[in-house]
C-alpha cells in the first residue's frame, strides 16, 4: 500500500515495447524490495554460479570479455574486493539501482549489474539496443541462474532490458529509482537528465573522459619484456578500438631527446609487431579518419610533425607543446598525439576534470605518488601500470561506488 | 537600330546596368553577369542576330570587347 | 600563371608516357603554388615532411582528404579574388565543403568540361532537357553542387526546359511543346542519377507514359547510393530508361564539387575514364600504398585545374578499382577505373556514445 509521503510512480508505459532479457518483469513491486547489505552471501553465490557458467562457455574463446567479467566475478575475486572494505558495517543498499549501459561495450552492463547488486541495490539494467553476442551470452547465463531455486527472492531484484530510446520509459524507470547509473558519455548523461528524479535520488554518470601515458624513456630502453609491454598497450587500446574511456590518447615521453628517439624506435615497432600477431582488423574508414585527424592537428596546431610509419595500424602525431583543447581530439582506432619533455610536470598545465586514467611505463609507486597525489589537479582518477587501464574495479572514475551506492545508517 | 545598339541593348537589359558601364565591361564584373546571367546574355544575343554561338566561343566571351571579336566570327559586323 | 598549353591537348588522346611529362611537372608547380599562397596547405606538408620542390612522380603528390574542405577554408587567393563559393550537398545539420573559386580556376573548370563533353558529344549545341526543376538555380549567390552541375552542362544547350515543375512533377505539357518543336533532332538530356530515377523515370512508368527520346542521349552523375538502396542496378537503369523513353546513349559520370570540371565520363564499354585533366590512383587502405589493376582501395583524384584552392590532389570516401591504363576497348587513352560505392562509417567500440548517436 503506498503511503501518503511515497513519491507517486507512474503507470508503465505500453506503447513502447520493453524487452525483458532475464529476471524481474513486474517493475512496479521492484522500489519496495529490501534492500541487502553489500556482499550479500546470496548475491556473492550468485555471481560464483554465472562466473562458472561464463568461464566454461563454448564462446569464451571468441569474447575474452566475457571471460574477463567471469573471471572478475568469482567468489575468490569478491571476496578479495570485500577486504578493502571494513567499515560498512551499518551499510544497506539504496534501494534501486538503474544503469544505463554504453552502446558499443557489450559487456559494461554486466559489471555494472554487478556493483549495483553488491552494493545491496535491485538493479534495472538497460542493455544497448545495438545485439551482441556478449551480452546475449551473459544475459542467458543470468537467467539460467536465476532459474535455481535459492535464488527465486534475488531474481527479483534483477531487470535486464533493451528498448529503443525512449523519453517516456526512461522517465518511468528514473522515477523508481534511487540512484541512476549513466554510462556512454556527455550526450547520453544529457538525455537521461531530462528524466526527473525523485527528490533523494541522484546520479553516478560516468561521462566522456580522457586518459594518457606516461613512459620514462631511459627505464624503458632497460626493459627485457618490451614485447609483453607492447602487448599490454595493445590491452589498453586496440582491444577496443580505442575508444575506451581509459584507452590513452596522449603519449607523454620523459627523458632526453635523444633517449626518447631511442626509446620510440623500439616501442612502436614492437606494438606494430603485436597488432600483426593479433591480427589486428582496420576498417577503411578508420584509416582515413586517423589521416584526417592528423591533418586536422597539423592544421590547427603549430609545429606539428607527423612521423612516417610503417603503414595506417599506427598513426603518430608529435606535437612540440601541448594544447588546451587536446582532450577533445578523440579519433581512435590507433591514433597517438605525442609530446616529449625532460620532466613531467607539463602534464599538469592540461590535466583537467576530463583526465580520468594515466598508464605508466618506467615509474614506481613512489615516484608516482609524490608527482601527482596532493599535487590537487583537477583531474587523474586512477595511475594504473599499462596493460592494466581496462580493469575494472569497483573504484572507477573517481567513485569508490560500493560507498557511494550503499546508505549509512548511524545509530547511536 | 545598328548592329552596335543591338549588342547594347543585349547587355542592358540581361544584366539590368546603364549603358554607360558597358566599355570594359567583363564577366563577373557586375552580380548579374554570373554564370546564368551569362547564358541569358548568349541567348539574347543569339536571338537578336540569329546565329548559333560556339561552345568555345560562349566560354571565351569574357568581356564586352572580347564579345565583338567574337561576333564577327559569324559575319556580325558590330561597327555599323 | 601556370602553363595552360595543356588545354589544347587532345583529351584521351595521350598515353601514359606522353601525358605523365607535363602532368606530373603541372601538379608539382601547383603543389608548390599552394605552398607558397595557402598557409593551411603548408602546414600540412611541413607537417609531413614533404617538399614540394622535390616531387617527381604521381604517387608522391601529397593528397588531402575530402572533408578537409568542410571544416576549413582553404585557399590561395585573397577573399576579395573569390568569385564564386561552390557548396556540396549535405544534409541539415551537416558540414558542407566550400570551393573557394577565383576567375581563372573558374573559367579552368569550364573549358575542361567542355572539352570533355565535347569528346563525346560533338560540339554543336543541342536542344537540351535538364531533369530537375529550375528552382534548382533560383539562388543566384550560392550554388550547391546541383545547381551548378546543371549550370556547367547547360552550355551545350541550344534551347532548354526543365522536365520538372517546382513540385518535382513532371511537366508533361512543357516536354511535348519542346519535342515537337525539335523533332528529329538530337537532344541531349541531363540531371542527376537519382532524380532521373525518382521523379522521371518512375512517373513516366506510372503514368504508362512514353516520350520518343531514342535521338537522345542522357548525360548523368550524382553517384548510385540511394538507387543501390533500392536495388537498382546501372544495367537496370538503362534498361528501364530505354525501356520509358528510348533513349540508348546514356552516360554516367563521376565528379565532385571539389574537382569540378574535370570529371570522369564513361565510355560506351562502362568504364569511367581519365581525361588529359585528371588522374585517378587507387590506395589501399592498409597503408594508402597504391593498389595494383583490379584491386579495390580508396579512390585519390587528381586534377590539373584548381589553382585558387589546394584541390590538385584528393583522398575521397569513394572505393573503386583501376581497371587499366590506354588498352580500354573503347580506344580512349589514360586509366579507366570502376566506383565501387562509398566507404562504409566505421563499426566502433568503446564507451563513450557520441559517435554511435550518429548511427542509432
Amino acid at each position: 500500500m503506498q503511503k501518503l509521503e511515497d513519491v507517486v510512480i507512474p503507470m508503465q508505459p505500453t506503447s513502447i515495447s520493453i524487452q525483458l532479457l532475464a529476471g524481474n518483469e513486474n517493475y512496479d513491486e521492484i522500489p519496495y524490495l529490501k534492500p541487502l547489505v553489500p556482499f550479500d552471501d546470496t548475491v556473492i553465490s550468485f555471481f560464483d554460479e554465472l562466473s562458472m557458467i561464463l568461464m566454461k562457455h563454448p564462446q569464451g574463446r571468441d569474447f575474452p570479455d566475457v571471460i574477463t567479467f567471469g573471471f572478475f566475478i568469482r567468489k575468490a575475486n569478491i571476496k578479495r574486493q570485500m577486504k578493502s572494505y571494513t567499515c560498512l558495517r551499518s551499510n544497506v543498499g539504496r534501494g534501486v539501482s538503474f544503469h544505463i549501459a554504453p552502446s558499443n561495450v557489450p559487456i559494461n552492463f554486466a559489471f555494472s549489474l554487478a556493483v549495483g547488486l553488491l552494493s545491496g541495490n535491485a538493479c534495472i539494467v538497460r542493455v544497448s539496443s545495438k545485439s551482441f553476442p556478449q551480452t546475449d551470452i551473459v544475459s542467458d547465463a543470468i537467467s539460467s541462474v536465476l532459474e535455481k531455486s535459492k535464488f527465486s527472492d534475488l531474481k527479483r531484484y534483477i531487470s535486464i532490458v533493451r528498448y529503443q530510446r525512449n523519453n517516456e520509459i526512461n522517465n518511468f524507470f528514473s522515477s523508481l529509482c534511487d540512484i541512476r547509473v549513466i554510462w556512454g558519455g556527455d550526450n547520453t548523461i544529457s538525455e537521461l537528465r531530462k528524466s526527473p528524479l525523485p527528490p533523494r535520488s541522484f546520479d553516478i554518470t560516468f561521462a566522456d573522459r580522457y586518459s594518457f601515458c606516461i613512459i620514462k624513456a631511459e627505464e624503458y630502453l632497460d626493459m627485457q619484456n618490451k614485447k609483453k609491454i607492447a602487448i599490454d598497450f595493445y590491452n589498453d587500446t586496440y582491444l577496443f578500438d580505442q575508444n575506451a574511456c581509459s584507452s590513452p590518447r596522449l603519449i607523454y615521453w620523459v627523458g632526453s631527446a635523444k633517449l626518447v628517439s631511442q626509446a620510440k624506435e623500439f616501442f612502436w615497432s614492437f606494438l606494430h609487431e603485436a597488432l600483426i600477431d593479433k591480427k589486428y582488423k582496420l576498417q577503411s574508414m578508420t584509416a582515413i579518419n586517423k589521416y584526417i585527424a592528423s591533418c586536422q592537428s597539423a592544421l590547427d596546431y603549430n609545429n606539428v610533425e607527423i612521423p612516417k610509419v610503417l603503414d595506417n595500424l599506427i598513426s603518430r602525431i608529435e606535437l612540440k607543446n601541448l594544447p588546451a583543447d587536446l582532450p577533445e581530439r578523440t579519433c581512435g582506432g590507433g591514433s597517438y598525439f605525442e609530446y616529449t619533455d625532460d620532466e613531467p610536470d607539463k602534464l599538469f598545465d592540461i590535466v583537467s576534470r576530463k583526465f580520468q586514467t594515466l598508464t605508466y611505463i618506467g615509474y614506481t609507486n613512489a615516484e608516482l605518488n609524490s608527482l601527482f597525489i596532493g599535487k590537487g589537479a583537477l583531474g587523474i582518477d586512477r595511475i594504473v601500470p599499462c596493460g592494466k587501464a581496462a580493469e575494472f574495479s569497483l573504484i572507477w572514475d573517481g567513485y569508490d561506488l560500493i560507498s557511494h551506492m550503499s546508505r549509512v545508517v548511524s545509530i547511536d | 537600330m545598328t548592329n552596335e545598339e543591338k549588342y547594347n541593348k543585349a547587355f542592358i537589359e540581361s544584366f539590368g546596368i546603364e549603358k554607360d558601364k558597358l566599355n570594359g565591361l567583363k564577366y563577373q564584373d557586375v552580380i548579374s553577369w554570373d554564370s546564368i546571367g551569362h547564358m541569358q546574355l548568349m541567348t539574347a544575343l543569339e536571338d537578336e542576330f540569329g546565329v548559333e554561338l560556339d561552345i568555345d566561343d560562349i566560354t571565351d566571351f569574357s568581356s564586352y570587347e572580347e564579345g565583338k571579336n567574337i561576333l564577327s566570327k559569324y559575319d556580325v559586323n558590330l561597327n555599323v | 600563371m601556370i602553363d595552360n598549353s595543356f588545354l589544347t591537348k587532345p583529351v584521351f588522346g595521350l598515353d601514359s608516357t606522353s601525358k605523365s611529362e607535363f602532368f606530373i611537372e603541372r601538379l608539382r608547380l601547383l603543389s608548390l603554388h599552394h605552398y607558397k599562397s595557402c598557409n593551411s596547405y603548408k602546414k600540412l606538408l611541413d607537417a609531413i615532411n614533404v617538399n614540394p620542390e622535390e616531387i617527381s612522380d604521381s604517387s608522391s603528390i601529397p593528397f588531402l582528404p575530402v572533408s578537409l574542405f568542410k571544416q576549413y577554408d582553404l585557399m590561395s587567393i585573397d577573399s576579395d579574388d573569390v568569385i564564386k563559393t561552390m557548396t556540396s550537398s549535405g544534409t541539415t545539420g551537416q558540414q558542407v565543403s566550400k570551393i573557394y573559386l577565383d576567375r581563372n580556376t573558374a573559367l579552368l573548370q569550364t573549358k575542361a568540361l567542355t572539352k570533355i563533353l565535347e569528346s563525346f558529344i560533338g560540339s554543336s549545341r543541342l536542344p537540351m532537357i535538364i531533369i530537375d526543376s529550375s528552382s534548382v538555380i533560383k539562388d543566384r549567390s550560392m550554388f550547391s553542387a546541383r545547381g551548378a552541375g546543371i549550370l556547367g552542362f547547360s552550355i551545350f544547350g541550344r534551347d532548354k526546359v526543365y522536365a520538372l515543375d517546382e513540385n518535382m512533377e513532371l511537366d508533361i505539357e512543357a516536354l511535348e511543346f519542346f519535342l515537337k518543336k525539335h523533332i528529329g533532332k538530337k537532344i541531349l538530356l541531363f540531371g542527376f542519377t537519382f532524380m532521373i530515377w525518382q521523379h522521371f523515370y518512375k512517373l513516366l512508368k506510372e503514368n504508362d507514359y512514353y516520350i520518343d527520346l531514342s535521338k537522345g542521349v542522357l548525360i548523368h552523375g550524382g553517384g548510385w547510393k540511394k538507387l543501390e538502396n533500392q536495388s537498382v542496378s546501372q544495367g537496370k537503369f538503362k534498361e528501364e530508361i530505354k525501356a520509358v523513353c528510348g533513349v540508348e546513349e546514356i552516360f554516367d559520370y563521376y565528379g565532385m564539387v571539389e574537382q569540378t570540371g574535370s570529371i570522369y565520363m564513361e565510355c560506351e564499354f562502362g568504364h569511367l575514364h581519365a581525361s588529359i585533366f585528371s588522374d585517378v590512383i587507387i590506395r589501399r587502405s592498409i597503408d594508402f600504398s597504391v593498389a595494383e589493376i583490379g584491386e579495390e582501395g580508396i579512390i585519390q583524384v587528381l586534377s590539373m585545374i584548381p589553382e585558387s584552392y589546394p584541390g590538385h590532389s584528393l583522398l575521397t570516401e569513394d572505393k573503386g578499382i583501376l581497371l587499366g591504363e590506354d588498352n580500354c576497348p573503347c580506344q580512349r587513352k589514360g586509366k579507366f577505373f570502376k566506383v565501387t560505392g562509398r566507404i562504409k562509417n566505421a563499426e566502433i567500440r568503446g564507451c563513450s556514445d557520441t559517435y554511435a548517436t550518429n548511427f542509432n
